[in-house]
């Protein structure tokens, strides 16, 4: 909608996640356009840019990704190692935003080619703070 | 001989001490003494006998005098005598030198025998003197007389004895001429050892050798022969006589030469001694020892051979040659109880063997040995009537032994041995026959043992294998189900992580959208709303917790382990300054002794651990009070115990097991929250860390719990 503000593309197939992080962002007055899919073939679309997310003006190419890991039919590691895999989405800084605090994901996302780890918090004040840290650092 | 005559004289004169030879001019004196005795005798005579035989009496004077003082004494005492006698005696008395013809016939008469007399023991002096009977060495001679005759006398003694060792003893002394053709002695015991007499070798002296027996003779009369060339080749011989009742002797006899002074063989002396017994003995002790090897061969045979009757056979072939036995026959115990089977045979034919394949219990004559289990022998045939006769007879045999087999009191057979030219066999056989039964019935036994252990060993090898592939197939369900397991466990964890992500979502949710809605809606709450808005927040706050403690809990059960050096004093800095804020907020004082040693284990459990108990500390004070907590540590040898030590409420003694359960709380939530995993979560982190967790603590005053850890060498 808005060109001039920096995309991030929210990978959650919550819709309460979806929205608290739109509140968040809101309360932490993070000016970003938050463009919301479902799961991993609606990242794939939105990032080819098919089906009803063509329109680039409408959808831009988003500036950084926030992944959730346990998503319906793809995972979380294998959209990222898509991502990973494609040059177009290669440089693009992939947040990860996952409710499981295992160690193990932890370490195969950073090995993935994940760029931040955040485990989802239970606290409203904390997800403000992890919008404002993420609009610091990668935006 | 003459010599030897006149010696004994002298000696018989010598020996008297009257007519001891005085010497020098005494001898005169005592010729004029006896010519005075002489004179004597004949004057107080002469009333009685007038003048006639005036000269008689100086005779035997002269011939004293002569033989104490050789001729010249005497001749004076002649001379004396013929004065003196003519003077006083011859008529007219007192006129001398004028004689009457008879008168002076008579004064020649006398002076002629006077001179003979003289003369002849003048020269039996001289004779004395060149058989060297001085005077000086009659002494000496007496001597030497006596001690031949003392001599004399132990010969004679010694003789004695000889004679009566030679003819006590039971060797025969015999002594024959250098060519053997005449016997001087031979002891009586010839006639014991012979059975001949004595009297009869000494007229005809080749009669012993004629006793000799035939296939010996040579031999001797070769040695003899030797011996009559060369009396120094004369080794012992052995020989058998044959006496006159027939029976046999066995003879050593030993021969040495007797030489004279020069070296000539002038006899040959032997012994000849009957060494039957020893022989006997000798040949006993032979045959024993041929018979214990032959026993110990049958004894190894037994430990190689398979079949007890090879072992049988083998002996029996040995005993043969030695011309010993001519039959053997070996029945065995069948299956049926009662009867007997020919199992092996020799010195019999296959017909004969056929006829006797098989026999029963009690049947003669092995059928008997087995019922009675008693050796059976008979010998010599002749006198063996009924059954056993007649078998012995059938066969041939002369003497006959049937032994039973007898191991360990079980009948194994029978083996019978038999002869058809001995007359019977002696002690020592039949002795030997037992040993040797018993070795085979041992032997036998061995190899069913062996043979029934083999089948045992076969059997359990079959058991084995069974086993084995029994083993196999669990071993094939186990690894099955471990998989399956496994596979539980993936699903478990899965579970799990679904728990983490899905459970915690909506908790989530509920609790952010209930501070959104306290945080932005407040207006258009009243109290109670608020209230319930708030017990909404607190309530999936409390779950989350609790969703996350048994996450951590259930991870501990399972996650890898990874030890590393671990810096308790690093550990405990980085942990308390998390826990900074809430210790400032209970005003908590805590006090760290350092430094902590290095210990070794996963830091990230270590971490767990260490967090739960302080966070207890912290939270177990009694209302109002301040927490003070109080950190050391103890190496001791292999471990190190670091203990945390605060003043709260403590635990009462029987609870101290329980706090270390899952879900186990002690007090009221409202005023100490948690979820009752803490402690279960430090104690499962210790076992995963090999370590031990307690405490030590009284109710209202404090606890101190402790952990055992191991030190880390590597710092």
């Amino acid at each position: 909608m808005n060109g001039n503000l920096p995309t991030i593309l929210h990978i959650e197939d919550d819709s309460n996640d979806r929205l608290l992080l739109q509140l968040a962002a809101q309360q932490a007055g993070v000016r970003v356009h938050i463009e919301a899919v479902k799961d991993g073939e609606g990242a794939l679309a939105y990032l080819k840019a098919e089906g009803p997310y063509a329109d680039r003006a409408r959808h831009p190419f988003p500036n950084l990704i926030l992944l959730d890991l346990k998503l319906p039919r793809k995972s979380g590691f294998e959209v990222l190692s898509w991502l990973r895999a494609q040059p177009e989405t290669n440089a693009v800084p992939v947040v990860v935003l996952s409710a499981s605090e295992q160690p193990s994901d932890i370490q195969k996302v950073l090995q993935t080619g994940g760029d931040v780890y955040f485990v989802k918090p239970l606290a409203v004040n904390s997800l403000v703070e992890i919008v404002k840290e993420i609009q610091r650092k990668w935006l | 001989m003459s010599a030897a005559r006149s010696k004994t004289l002298s000696l018989w004169f010598s020996e008297r001490t009257l007519f001891r030879v005085p010497r020098g001019v005494i001898r005169y004196v005592v010729a004029l003494g006896w010519m005075a005795i002489a004179f004597a005798i004949r004057y107080a005579l002469t009333p009685l006998v007038g003048g006639y035989m005036p000269f008689v009496l100086f005779l035997p004077a002269a011939m004293l005098a002569t033989w104490q003082g050789r001729w010249r004494p005497g001749l004076i005492a002649l001379v004396g005598g013929l004065l003196l006698g003519d003077f006083f005696f011859l008529s007219p008395a007192g006129g001398a030198l004028s004689f009457h013809h008879t008168e002076l016939i008579m004064l020649l008469l006398y002076f002629a025998a006077g001179l003979t007399g003289i003369m002849v023991v003048e020269a039996l002096h001289r004779r004395s003197e060149r058989l060297g009977v001085s005077e000086a060495s009659q002494q000496g001679l007496k001597e030497k007389m006596t001690e031949r005759k003392q001599a004399e006398a132990a010969l004679q003694e010694s003789e004695t004895r000889l004679r009566q060792l030679a003819e006590n003893i039971h060797e025969v002394f015999w002594l024959v001429t250098p060519n053997w053709e005449e016997i001087l002695y031979i002891s009586p015991a010839y006639e014991e050892i012979w059975g001949r007499p004595c009297v009869s070798l000494y007229h005809s002296p080749q009669s012993w050798l004629e006793a000799v027996v035939e296939e010996d003779r040579p031999a001797v009369r070769a040695t003899v022969e030797r011996g009559m060339a060369d009396a120094s080749m004369l080794p012992p011989m052995e020989y058998r006589i044959t006496r006159p009742d027939g029976t046999l002797r066995w003879i050593r006899d030993r021969a040495w030469p007797v030489r004279d002074a020069r070296g000539n063989v002038v006899r040959i002396a032997g012994i000849a001694e009957d060494i039957t017994e020893r022989k006997e003995a000798t040949e006993r002790v032979a045959r024993q020892v041929q018979r214990m090897e032959l026993l110990s061969e049958v004894a190894a045979e037994l430990l190689c051979v398979e079949d007890p009757a090879q072992a049988i056979e083998k002996l029996f072939q040995k005993l043969a040659s030695h011309g010993q036995l001519d039959v053997y026959f070996n029945y065995l115990v069948t299956g049926k109880e009662d009867t007997l089977e020919l199992r092996s045979y020799a010195g019999i034919s296959r017909e004969v063997a056929q006829t006797m394949h098989k026999t029963r219990f009690g049947q003669p004559v092995c059928g008997l040995v087995a019922r009675e289990r008693k050796p059976v022998v008979a010998a010599p045939v002749q006198e063996c009537s009924g059954s056993t006769g007649a078998m012995m007879r059938r066969l041939g045999l002369r003497a006959f032994a049937c032994h039973p087999l007898l191991a360990n009191g079980r009948l194994l057979g029978t083996l019978c041995f038999g002869s058809r030219t001995r007359q019977a066999f002696s002690e020592e056989e039949l002795e030997f026959f037992r040993s040797f039964c018993n070795y085979v019935a041992m032997g036998s036994d061995r190899l069913r043992l062996l043979k029934e252990t083999r089948q045992r060993a076969a059997e359990l090898q079959g058991a084995q294998a069974q086993l084995r592939a029994h083993a196999k197939e669990l071993e094939r369900r186990v690894a099955e189900r471990t998989e399956r397991l496994r596979g539980s466990l993936k699903s478990l964890e899965g579970v799990l992580y679904h728990v983490a992500h899905d459970l915690r979502a909506p908790l989530r949710a509920m609790h952010s959208f209930t501070e959104l809605l306290l945080q932005n809606y407040a207006p258009q709450l009243d109290a109670v709303g608020e209230d319930y808005a708030r017990r909404i927040a607190q309530a999936s706050d409390k779950m989350d917790t609790l969703i996350r403690d048994l996450l951590d809990y259930g991870r501990l059960a399972h996650q890898n382990i990874e030890c590393t050096a671990v810096d308790l004093t690093a550990l405990l800095d980085q942990l308390l300054a998390e826990l900074n804020p809430e210790a400032r907020n209970k005003h908590a004082q805590i006090l760290l002794d350092r430094p902590l040693p290095v210990v070794w284990g996963d830091e990230k459990i270590l971490e767990q651990v260490l967090a739960n108990l302080l966070v207890n500390a912290l939270k177990f004070v009694a209302p109002g009070n301040v927490p003070h907590i109080h950190l050391w540590a103890e190496t001791n040898g292999q471990t190190v115990r670091l203990n945390v030590q605060d003043e709260g409420i403590g635990i009462a003694p029987e609870h101290q097991e329980r706090i270390f359960g899952i879900f186990e709380r002690l007090h009221d939530n409202e005023i100490y929250p948690g979820t009752g995993i803490g402690l279960a979560i430090a104690k499962k982190g210790m076992e995963r860390l090999g370590g031990r967790i307690g405490v030590d603590s009284q109710p209202g005053r404090g606890s101190c719990f402790w952990l055992e850890l191991k030190p880390s060498f590597i710092s």
